[in-house]
């Protein structure tokens, strides 16, 4: 087990590698002339050049990738273009932020999506397994600022009951973690309640049943153990979206984050700004997706085994 | 021939089986109002979007202007109408670039396998690693803004599970007897995979795309949202709601009634989306 | 016949509906059983056997089942009026059940020490400990030795998660027990092993048993008394020395017929043609008249009344039932 989870970070590694080369090469095909943006249409041909060296704007590609790629090693994601401020500093000060609006939506989106998932499953094809399914249809439709938004307008500005924007109490984080963490929900009820399905007619269930074990426990205990699994492996797909959901939620609430700072710097064509955003939120989801895959083995004991033979057996399919 | 027959009478069963699916049915309806809206959104303009009445600045919903006016006077339904074409030509056609894209990137990965196979995967892995989303603002602050560019970006974003699923879909088809029999009768790779594989591997990727465009047309709103996508008069729903957000205390419902548009169009791709798989595959379903 | 048995159920029907169908599992079955006896229910694939055992735990899923009629009489107590709460400290303590594959019977994702304690924890008030130490017992009991229990079931065979599972039915020391094929899906040489321990078992805890089966074989060799079940019916009970000796429903002489013999008299297996009704739509007169040899036009008209042939065996057949 400890050896599958070294395996795993270990991987990540080169999938991080790869990243910041792939987001890389991308922002480099950014048109423009930041130079002449950064210091106005005046500027003469030696103060652009200047700028350029300053910036490293005037080596080649493989060069500024293999000084971008050694910046990072020491934690160093360059300057803005826009107030010379160093990248890195700003990140670390905003990253915070982001971390407890995402933790704090999935707390919320799990704690949610799970139990309706179970309830659906549980009460199937009855009015509450109608509901709970109506109810993530709507959801998963949603886009999640705006709920966002219309929960604002209601308990904010009609009812006063919580702050409209800003960050400082907890109470500012109510509505931002509560509207994107239910909005996220869906999916993860959605996926809870065909795997709960699937797990309540399986022989063990029955087994539990004939020991004379409480229905709650088979539900939570039996169930619910092995209908995780399916529900891990697509959690990844949910914390995508709901990572990028918490994002604009902070541009909403005005939370200073990583979602504010990258938005700007997509308008100011900032772009040592987003590229650094974009690598610092792909690790991110890198560390959690990692969390996850390790829960996964935690969850199921037969995970090691499985892998094994589905290396194996993808190994094989590849020969043929 | 014999095989030709076989073919519609499974297209006939599923269309049956779609059909008997209410909520599929209802889905497809909204889909087909909606696509008449967007071709037709000219003829059922009452207003220019862009027309701004200086006399009439948020006018509630109800008046001459049925859904009310925004900050500058536009008629808030013909916005709602032409942002309908937005949405979903980029919706549709983001989808499309995607399964295109994914498509034959898996193709290619499954067909061969071997090297090219680990490569395309590995390429993925660190493809996904970026939210679909955030890879789509990096794009699109390189591509630029308009139609065609958010597309574009949404489209090469949005297209690695397309190729995971191709892949998936050609390993398990690969090993079955007629294409080693196509194989054996030396058709070259291309007309094996075109005529061989593609068929058969398609009902899933339309299943994907169907279920693609709500999620399409929501990443456009929150793009459009967020400042991105399509540049300002023209009405695209996200940036309607964005607008609207800075009048909310007062006129609430420049921000209910964009939203309301935009669930009801995503909620009709995929009830679509999940009645098209139920009748294409009724082993998954529940 | 009116004193009531240890394990007595009379008349008892069981309808599964699905799309609209209704689906006569079991119609009309009566068994008789005493403590420490075993009883070997036969029958082929499909005759409700199965669906008998789970009734007796009222395990049946709750949707699509329907005890449509009867009454399961234990010790005095009618299982089918009971709280559920009351019937919850019946299952795995008194009654407990065996089932028929191994392989999805546990719990995949916990150890199988585990899986023996809950059913103690359940029903006996003793620390965690206790039952820990009782878990690991059981399993020594079974031929696995203590230091599993922390295993989970991928890491066992086929035949040692029989052998669990057969821990966790007896962890609670049971009246009764129900053995639903218990070996079917078990290698022949693994099958003796687990037959014989379970026999032994049995004995040791003086437990009553119903081993479902349709393999004549087992019967033979582990029980005392044998019903015979045809499309959810008791076409013939007995003592095993009866039934094995005398057997007189057509469709008890063709089962025996479909066995190979070992003394070599006959060298030809004489199957019994056809297949059993469909459970939707049930013939009038006997269930078994369409594949009987001695069908007459009354079997096929007329439902027959089980018939008393002297000792304990009654059969049920209008033809063949007086003559021996």
């Amino acid at each position: 087990m400890a050896k599958y989870i070294l395996k795993r970070i270990l991987w990540m590694i080169p999938i991080i590698i790869g990243v910041i080369f792939l987001v890389f090469t991308l922002m480099y095909f950014t048109p423009g002339d930041p130079a002449r943006n950064a210091l106005g249409m005046t500027a003469t041909e030696e103060a652009i050049e200047a700028w350029n060296a300053e910036h490293g704007l005037d080596q080649g590609f493989w060069v500024r990738l293999f000084n971008y790629y050694k910046g990072i090693l020491h934690f160093d994601f360059g300057t803005s273009y826009t107030n010379g401020v160093s990248i890195a500093g700003e990140i670390l000060s905003r990253f915070p932020y982001t971390i407890l609006v995402g933790m704090l939506t999935l707390v919320i989106a799990v704690a949610v999506g799970i139990p309706t998932g179970v309830l659906a499953a549980t009460h199937q094809n009855t009015w509450i397994d109608n509901l709970c399914m109506a109810g993530t249809m709507f959801f998963t439709a949603m886009p999640g600022f705006w709920f966002c938004l219309v929960m604002v307008m209601f308990f904010s500005l009609r009812l006063g009951w919580t702050p409209v924007s800003g960050y400082e109490t907890w109470r500012h984080y109510i509505i931002p973690c509560v509207a994107m963490g239910v909005g996220s929900s869906a999916g993860i009820a959605r996926q809870t309640r065909s795997s709960m399905l699937e797990v309540i007619r399986q022989d063990y269930v029955t087994t539990a049943r004939a020991k004379g074990q409480k229905e709650r426990n088979i539900t939570y205990n039996h169930c619910l153990r092995n209908g995780m699994i399916p529900i891990l492996t697509v959690i990844g797909g949910f914390l995508a979206f709901l990572i990028s959901g918490s994002l604009v939620s902070e541009q909403i609430f005005s939370i200073p984050g990583m979602g504010v700072y990258m938005f700007k710097g997509i308008q100011q064509k900032d772009v040592p700004v987003v590229l650094g955003c974009t690598v610092v939120i792909a690790i991110y989801f890198c560390v959690i997706m990692l969390v996850t895959d390790i829960v996964y083995t935690i969850v199921d004991p037969r995970m090691k085994t499985a892998m094994i033979s589905i290396s194996k057996k993808v190994r094989k399919d590849g020969k043929k | 021939m014999k095989r030709q027959n076989r073919k519609k009478s499974q297209a006939a069963i599923v269309m049956k089986r779609l059909f008997r699916n209410k909520t599929a049915v209802i889905g497809m309806a909204v889909i087909i109002i909606l696509l008449l809206i967007a071709i037709f959104a000219e003829q059922l303009m009452p207003y220019d979007y862009a027309f701004q009445d200086y006399y009439a600045l948020f006018q509630p919903p109800g008046g001459d202007y049925l859904l009310g006016t925004d900050h500058l006077g536009r008629d808030l339904l013909s916005r709602l109408i032409y942002g309908c074409r937005i949405s979903l030509v980029i919706g549709l056609f983001s989808v499309i670039l995607s399964a295109l894209i994914g498509g034959a990137l898996g193709c290619v990965a499954g067909y061969y396998g071997g090297m090219t196979d680990n490569l395309i995967m590995r390429f993925l892995d660190v493809y996904q690693s970026v939210p679909a989303f955030v890879l789509a603002l990096a794009m699109s602050s390189v591509f630029g803004y308009g139609v065609p560019m958010t597309i574009l970006a949404l489209g090469i974003s949005g297209m690695s599970g397309y190729a995971r699923m191709m892949r998936g879909s050609i390993m398990t088809i690969k090993g079955a007897e007629y294409i080693e029999a196509a194989r054996a009768v030396k058709g070259n790779d291309l007309h094996i995979i075109l005529k061989h594989i593609i068929p058969n591997a398609i009902s899933p990727m339309i299943v994907n795309m169907s279920m693609g465009v709500g999620n399409a047309i929501l990443m456009v709103s929150m793009l459009g949202f967020v400042g991105m996508g399509v540049p300002a008069p023209t009405p695209e729903w996200g940036a309607m709601l964005a607008a609207g957000r800075n009048y909310m205390r007062d006129s609430g419902y420049l921000v209910v009634i964009p939203g309301i548009a935009i669930v009801i169009t995503v909620m009709a791709f995929n009830l679509f989306g999940d009645g098209l798989r139920d009748a294409l595959d009724p082993k998954l379903k529940d | 016949m009116s004193e009531k048995a240890f394990l007595q159920i009379k008349d008892l029907s069981v309808q599964y509906t699905s799309d609209h169908q209704t689906i006569h599992a079991v119609n009309g079955t009566s068994l008789r059983l005493e403590r420490g006896e075993t009883l070997g229910l036969v029958g082929e694939t499909g005759a409700g056997k199965t669906t008998i055992a789970k009734t007796i735990l009222r395990i049946l899923p709750d949707k699509a089942a329907k005890v449509a009629g009867g009454e399961i009489w234990f010790d005095g107590q009618e299982l089918l009026g009971l709280k559920e709460e009351e019937m919850r400290k019946i299952r795995g303590n008194r009654i407990s059940m065996i089932f028929q594959d191994p392989m999805t019977a546990l719990n995949p994702t916990m150890v199988v020490g585990y899986q023996i304690q809950e059913a103690i924890l359940l029903h006996n008030s003793c620390t965690r400990e206790e039952a820990k130490t009782r878990a690991g017992d059981m399993l020594e009991k079974v031929g696995i030795p203590r230091e599993r229990y922390d295993d989970y079931p991928h890491q066992f065979s086929g035949g040692m998660k029989q052998r669990v599972v057969i821990a966790m039915a007896l962890a609670c020391n049971p009246e009764l027990l129900l053995a639903d094929e218990p070996t079917t899906a078990l290698d022949v040489t693994i099958q003796a092993q687990v037959l014989e321990m379970m026999s032994g078992l049995k004995k040791e805890f003086q437990t009553a048993m119903v081993m479902i089966t349709h393999d004549l074989g087992i019967v033979a060799e582990v029980c005392d008394k044998v019903a015979v079940c045809y499309a959810g019916v008791i076409v013939e009970s007995g003592t095993a020395e009866e039934i094995f000796d005398h057997p007189a429903h057509p469709y008890t002489v063709g089962l025996f017929g479909s066995l190979p013999d070992m003394t070599g008299t006959r060298n030809r297996l004489t199957p019994i043609n056809g297949m059993m009704p469909d459970p939707t739509e049930l013939p009038s007169g006997c269930y078994f008249a369409g594949r009987c040899p001695h069908a007459t036009a009354a079997c096929r008209s007329v439902r027959p009344e089980m018939k008393h042939l002297g000792g304990t065996h009654d059969c049920r057949c209008i033809v063949k039932g007086g003559e021996q």
